[in-house]
């Protein structure tokens, strides 16, 4: 499965986008395939999306997923 | 006083009259500064329904106690009037050497009054002030302005000046400084083009006195080196507001065919990314540390600096996958002197009522040539550029398509699509100035907090917003990107605030002051609704109803659209906050209780108020 990761965070992740192999294939939590450096922000300071769709750290996700890991922005 | 200079400078246009106000305490602590003063003034001195761009109505430009003092982003001024656009109060804020400049001239805000009989500019240095032609000034656009009048007072000269939109009075004229920096999108610069007022400038050399300068010296200097270690420092200045195209993209909130769409196909072709590859420079407002005025060459060649509202709005809103063709219309508004995002409304407007054959001109989505005829004919007033330079509410009683007119109270939506984020729409129905995004962004912390929930905790995260955003800095004046950008805590803002005036102020002091504004602001638009007969209801803050009744086509929110019933619970429990009745009209004791008794007494003469 495809993490992505936006704005300010694929500095603190040193990646942009990375393939991932999940712990479980059948039902592995969001939280486990993020970097650990990026979570560490907190829950309030990101926002998860899967296949496009409001998750959360808990969502659990399957193989072929797409996480996108954004911040939060202020929008000017 | 310290932190104010305690100064407002009078200028009657009519009479070539100045006087100079010594204002009392009661004023700067009851409202601070910025938009806080802009109200109050507006409110004692405006004549009620007084026709927007009448010699009686106000210009005004105020700073705030932090303005142009040691601190970040406090280079900033408000500019405000009775808009010309939604005819209800209106201000925008810009970040300037105008704002330090008048600011070390000993004024803390300027209220310019009357028409001059031909173009002039006002010069204001050092407590003095005197009217110069600007005969040889008029029709000229903002940029050669700039120039002109930096050749003759300085390039430290702080000026704030109009184009040829300002001139003939687009209703959605801005106030331009500095070759780009644009604020007043409620048409305050249409207000300057019909007192005949191309420009002010202003020159100072002394500093406003404050209580304890090293204090704030040393708090400002740790307030600096803070933020740059925020974590999103480094990629902001990479890419400042520009980031949220992706962002907006990836949410579906990116406005697309007048705001028909979350999603456009060429994001990635206008977004920060594609700015990187193509910036050549990067400005900022003075005091700053985190300039965010990101500049690329357009198609032309000439330097255009881009954020977020305005590449939205002439990009994927217009269907413009091209950043550079992109930047040559956002450039030329500047240049015009037009606000970007309501000329970007205007435009997808005119495309949605072509296409639905309202209109006989053709204007495709993309058509970029097309959308630049239409843009030049709005700032000349030629053919259907004349109907639209009057603003989406009044264009669509002409030309039909209100469904799709997408406007709050008169002023353009800005940037961000609402069919599946009902309390951003709520931020903008409930706006103080019609549809903004400056008061309450709260679209990314609704997305993280159920997106797709109508809630009370929604309706007071708005309440709150509002009183930081478009309360504590608007007040201040200070920028609130450090805060809501890269985090930089509220309370810097207190300290600094309690540094620079000697007071003790918590931050619910400065809260209480944001809903004493909050109220008297919708008491001017009660009144001035009703002294022109235009009446007031609670519909005035509703969203467009394409968000209602249009489902998304795209993405993967593909079929949201917003529930007017519950929209309507929201925007109930919102007035209930606030102490205002069903109508959205505050209620005598809100009134009583926020210290505008003599506004409620003022208020009664033209609308009955719920005790």
């Amino acid at each position: 499965m495809r993490v992505v990761y936006l704005g300010y965070l694929s500095d603190l992740a040193g990646v942009r986008e990375e393939e991932v192999i999940l712990p479980d294939p059948r039902a592995s939590p969001v939280r486990s395939v993020i970097s650990p450096r990026v979570l560490s922000l907190g829950e309030g300071a990101i926002l998860i999306l899967v296949n496009g769709m409001p998750a959360s750290p808990n969502s659990t996700v399957k193989p072929g997923d797409t996480i996108k890991v954004l911040p939060h922005v202020g929008g000017g | 006083m310290k932190g104010w200079t305690g100064k407002i400078l009078w200028v009657d246009l009519s009479r070539k009259s100045f006087s100079v106000q010594s204002y009392d305490a009661k004023l700067a602590l009851d409202y601070v500064g910025g938009r806080g003063f802009a109200a109050r003034i507006l409110w004692d001195h405006a004549p009620a329904g007084v026709d927007p761009l009448s010699p009686e109505n106000l210009l005004i430009v105020a700073a705030g106690p932090l303005t142009g003092l040691p601190g970040p982003s406090t280079g900033k001024l408000v500019v405000a009037s009775k808009s010309p656009l939604t005819h209800g109060y209106g201000d925008g804020n810009i970040g300037t050497r105008a704002a330090v400049e008048m600011r070390k001239a000993g004024y803390d805000a300027v209220v310019v009054r009357g028409r001059a009989e031909k173009p002039v500019y006002l010069y204001v240095e050092d407590g003095k002030a005197e009217l110069l032609s600007a005969e040889e000034l008029w029709g000229l656009d903002t940029f050669t302005t700039q120039r002109r009048l930096e050749e003759v007072h300085g390039r430290e000269a702080g000026i704030l000046l109009i184009g040829p939109a300002g001139e003939r009075k687009v209703a959605y004229a801005t106030v331009i400084s500095q070759e780009g920096r644009s604020g007043g999108r409620v048409g305050i610069g249409a207000v300057m083009g019909s007192k005949n007022l191309k420009a002010i400038v202003f020159k100072g050399s002394s500093e406003p006195e404050v209580a304890d300068k090293e204090a704030l010296r040393r708090l400002a200097a740790d307030a600096y080196r803070e933020i740059k270690r925020k974590p999103a420092y480094a990629f902001w200045m990479r890419q400042g507001t520009m980031m949220t195209i992706q962002w907006s993209q990836e949410n579906s909130v990116l406005p697309t065919y007048n705001f028909s769409e979350g999603v456009f196909e060429e994001s990635s072709s206008i977004d920060g990314f594609a700015m990187e590859k193509l910036k050549v420079k990067q400005r900022g407002c003075p005091n700053c540390n985190m300039t965010c005025g990101n500049c690329i060459l357009d198609d032309e060649g000439a330097v255009s600096e881009l954020d977020y509202e305005n590449v939205a709005m002439l990009g994927s809103n217009l269907g413009i996958g091209d950043l550079r063709k992109v930047a040559r219309l956002n450039r030329l508004a500047d240049m015009w002197g037009v606000d970007t995002i309501n000329l970007g409304a205007a435009l997808s407007y005119a495309a949605e009522l072509s296409q639905r054959k309202l209109i006989s001109e053709r204007i495709e989505w993309g058509d970029f040539d097309a959308m630049l005829r239409l843009a030049e004919d709005i700032v000349e007033k030629r053919g259907l550029g004349a109907v639209l330079s009057e603003g989406l509410r009044e264009a669509s009683a002409k030309l039909g398509g209100a469904d799709f007119a997408m406007h709050v109270k008169g002023l353009s939506i800005s940037a961000y699509d609402c069919h599946a984020a009902p309390a951003m729409a709520l931020s903008y129905g409930v706006s103080p100035i019609g549809a903004h995004h400056k008061d309450a962004w709260i679209i990314s912390w609704e997305v993280a907090h159920g997106r797709f929930e109508y809630s009370k905790k929604k309706v007071e995260r708005v309440v709150e917003l509002q009183r930081i955003r478009g309360g504590l800095f608007e007040t201040l004046v200070a920028c609130r990107l450090p805060w809501v950008e890269v985090g930089l805590e509220l309370d810097w803002y207190v300290r600094l605030f309690n540094a620079a005036t000697g007071l003790s102020w918590a931050l619910s002091d400065h809260v209480r002051v944001a809903d004493r504004i909050y109220s008297l602001i919708r008491a001017f638009w009660v009144r001035e609704y009703a002294a022109e007969g235009r009446g007031w209801s609670r519909l005035l803050d509703y969203p467009p109803a394409k968000w209602f009744k249009e489902p998304l086509t795209k993405g993967p929110l593909k079929g949201a659209r917003l529930d007017p019933l519950k929209y309507d619970e929201m925007l109930g429990y919102y007035y209930s906050i606030r102490g205002w009745d069903f109508r959205g009209v505050p209620r005598e004791t809100t009134l009583d209780s926020l210290g505008l008794s003599d506004v409620k007494d003022e208020l009664k003469k033209y609308i009955q108020l719920a005790s």
